[in-house]
């Protein structure tokens, strides 16, 4: 078979693998959104993913079929600063046990590890929430994960419970079921009265789990979605009033036992639920994430060496730009030699969606030169960032093809690797992949992870390496920040939230920060969110980034200044200032730019704390979890690159009720100045302190930047935590055994 | 005061310190793992695999937690080519008396926050009075042959 045959060969197999890829279905976004999330919260002491929680999702895993779901379970990560740790009990000696009883599971190290878990949970929803609204969830917990669960429906949002399509609940300390109280009749003994979330309660005359039930149990709108499991000798959730025979706690997990009972039901109303909205509703379209643009850079060295490859490059160059083109990208060209050529970087071809213009680029390319072996890619690089005309918003990648290293610095403009990778991050970044062979592969490692890209291997075959670094750059995930840009005084707490990054048929799997911009991960996280304090004046880039359970990776980039005070107010300012209430917890802030703007950037604050910058074109920015129960103040900035600013236009939206939804204010004629050289006023300083100490006040609650509370209704029955002195705690708990074992007496005598 | 009511005040003082103290010894005792520890090491590790986690419950005379008295749970960490079911039956000690496998094999579902999905698992039931549960799970990547299994073992009730 002839080469020409071969490679033709070749590529018609890479045609129907890349067809697989790029023309994916208007909605293939949707796939990334399940039917329904299964989350779990374990019991005390337990590690993540043991016993019960395997048991959970494995019962669900023998019916689920091909029902979109996945699986959650509370405490596997950090969400807005919460996780639930579900602290021991079963050592006595660390007070746990005594503290949740004298308490009543609210106060002591047991309060607080199941008030983490109720608000990873509500955290939780509602960022899924946001992400996939159709989605529905399912929820289970065991003992103190149990009451997580109880409690935890009491914190969620009416709207959020309507989503709820089963809880389970397995020996819950605060199980309440009126129909076992009465010293002479009780009325579950005469099988009246059943609550509708009895399940398998064995002793008729269990009414309050050991910490005192929550009365009501659910809330109204959970009592028929709620099914508890309460079975013989189990004292935490009341069944046995002896608490030194516990034997029943541990049966929930057994095979065909309550979690088996429960993933039973769920399915079935899962079923029934996916059936009812199928034949008669027509699925609103889900908005699929819409597709990232990639802006793509060939970068092709074309010295002597190069020879051998340079046509099936070429073939295969052409064939990659039709198919980035046809997926709705842009593609470039650039080609590059040595400090000792005629030719040392050239872009031959612009970002663009013309396949000929390209195609004619390609096909001019030739080899020569090269001189010595390191050639002029730091160069290339540097002429490749700076002269394409990259599109906002665009996934970015550059693919080298070369097959030997490179000058650092480089002999033509002394480029050093630091200075690229500092370039790449500044815009947006630049993903660079680089297809080289095994002798050198390792000099491209630092590019390769500086810019968050791969070294991708030729052994031999062209063609597939190309493919390969293709593959990865069209099936990656999308890497997003909500904002370009950050600014603060020292010592502020940054959050960076790159929860709005996505990836279609796979899963995101952790999250890397680079926090100064030097191309080293200095932090790693299952959760999209990390807080950050510099500790120093700071001017540079910072970058995430995001890897999915198939291998690839992205990453996205936002300048970071700190401690840079020194402005001079010259611009004007933004005009027509509104605000604009959503929904109860989120806003929507726009303004005009006058025709007379400089500004390169608009700076928006809330209450005081600058939430950092927009470009000079996005003139409207959303906030979400913004607590309107207070009046909130919105304020926007321009800038420009010299540091110049404008004065504040600000608006303060009224405070509304907490369900209360398309509340605006504007500014208009009513442009508030603001002594700017002072960043630590008044209202700065109270906001910062408020988040840095997360006081559970007003102020600290659900603004961008700062910790969350939860949201929604109140707990109805709880007190709130407290710490108490370990002698009271001890004195509670004697007293209280001694109350426990004169009433089993009592009790126990009268049956 | 005579010495009468002293005697009879000595001596229910000294019986309720006596129980106090037998209560609190009650509440605060826990037996020696090392049973449990030898029913896990009863299986069949192999020696390339790694452990990555164990946790041991002992045995109490009021268990009151949530935790099974006794009980422990070990994971490990491992790389294999042959099915998840396969690895799991190549690992269970010789005094197995009945085991039942469940899901093996059903390809993955989305786990969040978690780099691999439950690929098999077997309950199963030793002759010296312990049961247990054994779980494999595999990475999200079809070319790793990475695994991770985990074992739980508790006293039968």
């Amino acid at each position: 078979m002839s080469v020409a045959s071969r490679l033709t060969a070749m590529l018609s197999v890479l045609s129907v693998i890349l067809a697989g890829i790029l023309f994916l279905p208007n909605n293939a976004g949707a796939t990334s959104c399940k039917d329904v999330t299964l989350i779990f919260a374990r019991g005390s002491g337990a590690s993540l993913n043991v016993d019960e929680n395997q048991q959970w999702e494995r019962a669900f895993r023998r019916q689920l079929g091909q029902t979109k779901a996945a699986f959650y379970e509370l405490g596997s990560q950090s969400i807005d600063g919460y996780q639930y740790p579900a602290v021991n009990v079963s050592d006595l000696l660390n007070g746990n046990a005594i503290g949740a009883k004298v308490t009543g599971g609210a106060g002591n190290d047991y309060g607080k590890s199941v008030m983490q878990g109720v608000q990873e949970l509500v955290a939780y929803i509602r960022q899924t929430n946001q992400a996939c609204p159709n989605m529905k969830y399912i929820l289970g917990g065991y003992s103190q994960g149990a009451q997580v669960m109880s409690q935890g429906v009491q914190y969620l949002a009416p709207q959020n419970r309507d989503r709820i399509l089963f809880l389970a609940t397995f020996g819950d300390p605060k199980l309440r079921l009126p129909e076992g109280d009465g010293l002479f009749y009780v009325p579950a003994c005469d099988g009246k009265n059943f609550s509708p979330w009895r399940r398998v309660v064995d002793n008729c005359r269990t009414n309050n789990g050991s910490l005192g039930g929550w009365n009501p149990y659910v809330p109204d709108d959970m009592r028929n979605k709620t099914w508890t499991w309460c079975y013989a000798r189990d004292f935490v959730c009341g069944a046995d009033l002896n608490f030194t025979d516990n034997s029943g706690h541990g049966r929930y997990s057994g095979p065909g036992m309550a979690i088996d009972d429960a993933a039973n039901e769920a399915t079935k109303r899962l079923n029934d639920y996916l059936k009812s909205v199928e034949p008669t509703v027509e699925m609103p379209p889900v908005p699929a994430a819409a597709p990232k643009p990639n802006d793509v850079a060939l970068v092709i060295d074309t010295t002597g060496s190069m020879g051998r490859q340079i046509e099936a490059t070429k073939a295969l160059a052409t064939d990659i730009a039709n198919r980035v083109i046809a997926a709705g990208g842009r593609i470039a060209l650039t080609e590059y030699r040595d400090f000792t050529d005629d030719i040392k970087a050239e872009v031959r071809c612009g970002l663009t969606k013309d396949a000929a213009t390209f195609a004619a680029a390609v096909n001019a390319l030739s080899v020569d030169g090269g001189g010595d072996d390191p050639e002029g890619l730091l160069h290339a690089l540097m002429t490749t960032y700076n002269t394409l005309q990259w599109q906002q918003g665009a996934s970015k990648a550059a693919i080298v093809i070369t097959d030997d290293t490179y000058h650092n610095p480089d002999l033509i403009d002394g480029s050093t690797m630091g200075d690229v990778v500092k370039r790449s991050l500044e815009i947006d970044p630049v993903n660079t992949y680089v297809i080289t062979n095994q002798r050198v592969a390792n000099s491209y490692q630092d590019l390769a992870n500086g810019t968050a890209g791969k070294v991708i291997i030729n052994d031999g075959s062209v063609s597939a390496a190309i493919m390969d670094a293709l593959h990865q750059v069209l099936t990656r995930p999308t890497a997003q920040l909500p904002l370009t840009g950050y600014e603060g005084p020292v010592g502020t707490e940054f959050k960076f939230d790159a929860s709005m990054s996505s990836i279609q048929d796979s899963t995101i799997i952790s999250y890397e920060w680079d926090f100064n911009g030097d191309g080293t991960f200095d932090r790693t996280t299952t959760s999209p969110v990390v807080y950050h304090t510099y500790p120093d004046k700071f001017d540079g880039n910072m970058q995430v980034r995001v890897i999915a359970a198939n291998g690839s990776s992205s990453s996205a980039s936002a300048t970071v200044k700190v401690g840079q005070t020194t402005q001079v107010i010259r611009l004007s300012p933004a005009q027509g200032l509104t605000v604009s209430a959503q929904s109860a917890h989120e806003v929507t802030v726009s303004w005009r730019a006058p025709i007379d703007s400089a500004a390169t950037k608009w700076i928006v604050m809330f209450n005081g704390v600058r939430l950092g910058y927009t470009a000079a074109s996005q003139t409207r920015v959303t906030i979400t979890d913004v607590d309107r129960t207070i009046p909130t103040e919105y304020g926007v900035m321009a800038t420009d690159d010299e540091g110049h600013v404008s004065d504040w236009a600000m608006v303060t939206l009224p405070s509304d009720a907490p369900a209360a939804g398309g509340a605006s204010a504007t500014s208009e004629g009513a442009v508030l100045n603001r002594d700017i050289t002072q960043p630590n006023s008044p209202t700065m300083a109270m906001v910062v302190s408020a988040i840095t100490s997360s006081a559970p006040s007003g102020s600290d609650k659900l603004i961008d930047g700062s910790r969350s509370e939860p949201v929604g209704t109140a707990p109805r029955t709880e007190q709130s935590p407290s710490s108490m002195p370990v002698g009271a705690l001890v004195a509670g708990g004697m007293a209280a055994l001694v109350v426990s074992t004169l009433w089993y007496w009592r009790r126990m005598n009268k049956r | 005061m005579s010495k009468r009511a002293k005697v009879i005040i000595c001596t229910i003082g000294g019986a309720l310190l006596i129980t106090v103290i037998g209560f609190t010894y009650a509440l605060l005792w826990t037996g020696s793992t090392k049973e449990i520890v030898g029913v896990a090491d009863s299986f069949h590790i192999p020696a390339d695999w790694k452990k990555v986690s164990e946790q041991v419950e002992p045995p109490r005379l009021v268990c009151i937690g949530d935790l099974v008295c006794p009980s422990l749970i070990r994971k490990y960490q491992a790389y294999a080519t042959i099915s998840s079911k396969e690895l799991i039956s190549e690992i269970l000690p010789t005094n197995v008396t009945k085991v039942n496998y469940d899901v093996c094999g059903q390809g993955p579902v989305p786990a969040q926050a978690r780099k691999m999905y439950m690929d098999c698992a077997a309950d199963f039931i030793l002759s010296n009075g312990y049961k247990g549960t054994s779980y494999a799970y595999r990475s999200y990547d079809k070319n790793s042959d990475e695994v991770e299994v985990s074992v739980s073992i508790r006293r039968q009730l």
